[in-house]
């Protein structure tokens, strides 16, 4: 999708987001519900939240929340030296994905892929910390 | 007749209106297209979407390359019809290359696949290798040769995010400019069109035709790299990426 990265400023969790997608979207509201950052890709909504015990990872799709069970979410983390490394999310009931105790540094960029474990579909995005 | 044999005739009557030399043996291309959210491995030529799944094994590789164009592990799977792009990761571009065999024009002027060997009388052999880059997403610098990309098209500037403007891109075969690509903006949609040949420094200038999907092409005939097998290699690669609509 060529579209400019956008920004997005989250002094409070200190996460920023590389937009690849529309920023007004027909597919649901790009606010946050649970105080992170939103990022759609498409149709699918991605909340990815920063808190001192790690984490956490909110999925939605048109509106609907996607259930965690159902998918595999992983974090592709890239810090500011190149140095990358990947993690695993847990589900954790609902849409949420968590990875306890997780730290992300700032100037690291953090990769989203979601897959459906029926189908094998993907969904992905990118987050840069600021 | 095949869909396949009447493209080969409806290019032949192109290079021959255009006055090329050079025989065209086989005008489809393999690039990427979502295709319900999803990223399809597409072969085809115009809105003709043909069977990639029974093509999967002329595949020889895939690769995907994060924005700062490491790579990330990328495969490709079969979905019912459909032949999907699996990556472990996001990924800003994803590439690809298809061996398509040696095929033979024969003298009646109907292409077989048959090498030099198995067709002595054919005018013309062919070795046909297909290339793919897709732009995912915004690129963070210039974009590389890739090593696989035997011809590889590259943006020389930065892609207009509105139709109808002006996209200088350049053809290399082996890593460098070649001269005599045929260069056409718009694949799917205007696969007829008459294509710009490339000077010596391998520049095209096209225009971008859509708001939307726009996979250009470049079709270069190269040497043989086996002469008891063919008398030529074409190459035949595209550069796919997507212009944004306005915000919904």
């Amino acid at each position: 999708m060529m579209k400019s990265p956008k920004t997005l400023s989250a002094a409070v969790i200190g996460l920023a987001a590389l937009a690849f997608a529309a920023g007004a979207s027909a597919h649901g509201s790009m606010k946050p519900q649970h105080g992170g950052v939103v990022q759609m890709t498409g149709e699918t909504k991605f909340e990815l939240v920063s808190a001192p015990a790690g984490v956490a990872l909110y999925v939605q799709e048109d509106e609907e929340d996607v259930a965690s069970s159902g998918s595999t979410a992983r974090l592709t983390i890239t810090a500011k030296s190149g140095a990358s490394s990947a993690v695993e999310m847990t589900p954790a009931g609902g849409n949420k994905f968590e990875a306890k105790g997780l730290k992300l540094a700032p100037g690291s960029t953090v990769g989203v892929m979601l897959v459906n474990k029926a189908t094998q579909a993907r969904a992905s995005t990118t987050f840069t910390i600021n | 007749m095949s869909t396949f044999l009447k493209a080969l005739g409806v290019a032949a009557t192109a290079a021959a209106t255009l006055g090329l030399a050079v025989p065209v043996a086989d005008a489809h291309s393999i690039w990427f297209a979502q295709r319900s959210k999803q990223l399809a491995l597409i072969y085809g030529l115009g809105a003709d979407d043909l069977d990639s799944v029974k093509r999967l094994p002329l595949m020889e590789k895939v690769a995907g390359y994060d924005g700062q164009y490491k790579p990330v592990p990328t495969k490709l799977r079969e979905a019912g019809p459909m032949v999907m792009v699996d990556s472990e990761g996001p990924v800003t571009v994803i590439t690809g290359v298809m061996n398509y065999g040696v095929w033979a024009k024969m003298p009646d002027g109907e292409w077989v696949k048959k090498t030099k060997v198995e067709a002595p009388e054919a005018s013309v052999t062919t070795k046909n290798f297909k290339y793919a880059v897709y732009l995912n997403g915004p690129l963070t610098g210039p974009l590389p040769t890739f090593p696989d990309q035997v011809v590889q098209i590259i943006p020389v500037e930065a892609i207009p995010e509105k139709l109808g403007q002006p996209l200088k891109v350049r053809v290399l075969y082996k890593g460098k400019p070649i001269a005599g690509a045929r260069v056409i903006a718009d694949h799917v949609n205007d696969p007829d069109a008459t294509p710009i040949v490339t000077g010596a420094d391998g520049i095209a200038t096209i225009r971008v035709r859509n708001q939307g999907l726009n996979v250009v092409n470049a079709v270069y005939d190269g040497p043989t790299d086996d002469p008891k097998l063919a008398t030529q290699m074409e190459h035949n690669a595209t550069l796919t990426f997507v212009l944004q609509h306005l915000p919904e």
